[in-house]
């Protein structure tokens, strides 16, 4: 016969251990589980502060751009370009240059090549085809070159044909490109 | 003499004394079983409340989270992203830029004084090169090997190909043409026309922005200019601002 204080005894330890296996035990393996995922967490608030910190600093370095100069990048490489603007331009190179103006066009966009990736890259902008023709001296047909060459957007000579027609005298016929930004799809941002 | 009527015969003891402070027996069992339980209960409260102390970590962990994603402006992004796109096309234009100049006046350099260029036709192949297409007459085979030859050792050229070989009164006789068209035609009587073909790099005629002739050049070979490679000492380039293409 088990004295009645030996199985009080025992019981108590029966219920200390039935105590750790159905609750302590659990318990701290879901606490262990909760620090995992609290890690997780701090590592993930890492990541997205640094991006914060380097957004705002590209931000700032953008912002400190001065107006002109985006003006500048916005005539050099703008959303769209002026089917009338260009043509005008042309006229008005060919005049300073001292050229008989004959004709310029607007052709339209032009397909140089480039591969589908390259534009969803984002690395190519949109070709533009615009024509020239005039008629002058050698010295003034180069003077067009150099006053091409330093237009405030890019003209960039595709064709070249320069054939004389009397003595002295030129004919000076250019199909060149010009480029307009080429957007990325679902882009809408104002510089 | 004693009454032995009255009393019991059993010997009578004094009243028995107790011994205070004698040793009480403590089992080991009995204090292992008692530490085990409170120290269980007491694992159980402490359980508890760091379960609710981490709980209120995490609860903070993802507020924090949520915050910093909050403080993310995608349109701030977009806006860097499309300025960055922006520079990037404009600077591979730029860099891409090419002096026209440059192939002239190294045409002119390589062109002999013996040779004559009736049609010129340039045509760029994207990024990579310049085909150069010249209709040339000159007055002998001598001549036309002598200008090959230039073309081929000038620095910017890449290729030289002459063809559409074409020959006129080469056995000897004189053109049956008037005075006057000898006047109009130049000094030079054509007698062999080519068609040189001529590949330029582009890599080669860079335009440099603070100039408006290019820095390399081929070794001039002749101080007399043809009528198509008139040779200036300068370019007079106006500083006119042009192309004011607002949109």
């Amino acid at each position: 016969m088990i004295p009645k204080g030996l199985f009080t005894q025992i019981a108590m330890l029966a219920v200390a251990a039935a105590i750790v296996m159905t609750y302590i035990r659990p318990e701290l393996a879901g606490v262990g589980a909760t620090q995992s995922t609290i890690e997780t967490y701090k590592a993930e608030i890492t990541k997205v502060s640094e991006v914060n910190t380097q957004l705002q600093s590209l931000l700032s370095k953008l912002d400190s751009v001065s107006n002109d100069d985006r003006r500048a990048l916005l005539a050099y490489l703008p959303d769209a370009v002026d089917e009338i603007g260009i043509p005008r331009d042309l006229y008005n190179i060919a005049t300073e240059a001292g050229l008989i103006y004959l004709d310029s066009a607007y052709v339209g966009p032009a397909d140089l090549g480039y591969t589908l990736t390259e534009f969803e890259r984002g690395d190519i902008p949109d070709a533009h085809r615009v024509s020239l023709t005039v008629e002058g001296t050698y010295d003034q047909i180069k003077r067009l070159f150099a006053m091409i060459e330093r237009s405030n957007y890019p003209l960039e000579i595709y064709e070249l044909d320069l054939r004389r027609i009397n003595g002295d005298f030129l004919a000076v016929e250019l199909n060149m490109v010009t480029y307009s930004y080429h957007k990325m799809i679902n882009q809408q941002v104002d510089l | 003499m004693p009454d032995f009527q009255n009393s019991s015969f059993i010997p009578k003891r004094g009243p028995v004394k107790r011994r205070h402070g004698g040793g009480r027996k403590v089992y080991v069992f009995t204090l292992i079983s008692y530490a085990t339980l409170f120290a269980t209960l007491l694992a159980v409260a402490a359980v508890f409340f760091y379960g609710k102390y981490i709980e209120k970590q995490l609860s903070d962990a993802v507020t924090q989270l949520n915050t910093e994603i909050a403080s993310f402006s995608e349109e701030d992004m977009l806006k860097v992203q499309d300025f960055d796109r922006r520079l990037q096309q404009g600077a591979r234009r730029l860099d891409a830029s090419v002096s026209v100049n440059s192939v002239l006046t190294a045409l002119e350099e390589a062109t002999v004084s013996s040779v004559q260029i009736d049609t010129l036709s340039i045509e760029r192949q994207r990024d990579s090169q310049l085909l150069i297409a010249a209709n040339v007459r000159t007055g002998s085979f001598d001549s036309t090997l002598f200008q090959r030859g230039i073309f081929q050792r000038n620095q910017t050229v890449g290729s030289v190909t002459i063809k559409e070989l074409e020959t006129q009164n080469l056995g000897g006789g004189s053109i049956q043409r008037s005075d006057a068209e000898a006047e109009r035609e130049g000094s030079i009587i054509p007698l062999v026309k080519f068609i040189a073909e001529l590949e330029v790099p582009i890599s080669e005629i860079p335009y440099v922005p603070a100039t408006a002739v290019p820095s390399r050049s081929a070794t001039p070979v002749t101080a007399v200019p043809t009528p198509i490679e008139i040779t200036e000492e300068s370019v007079d380039v106006t500083d006119v601002s042009v192309n004011q293409n607002e949109l």
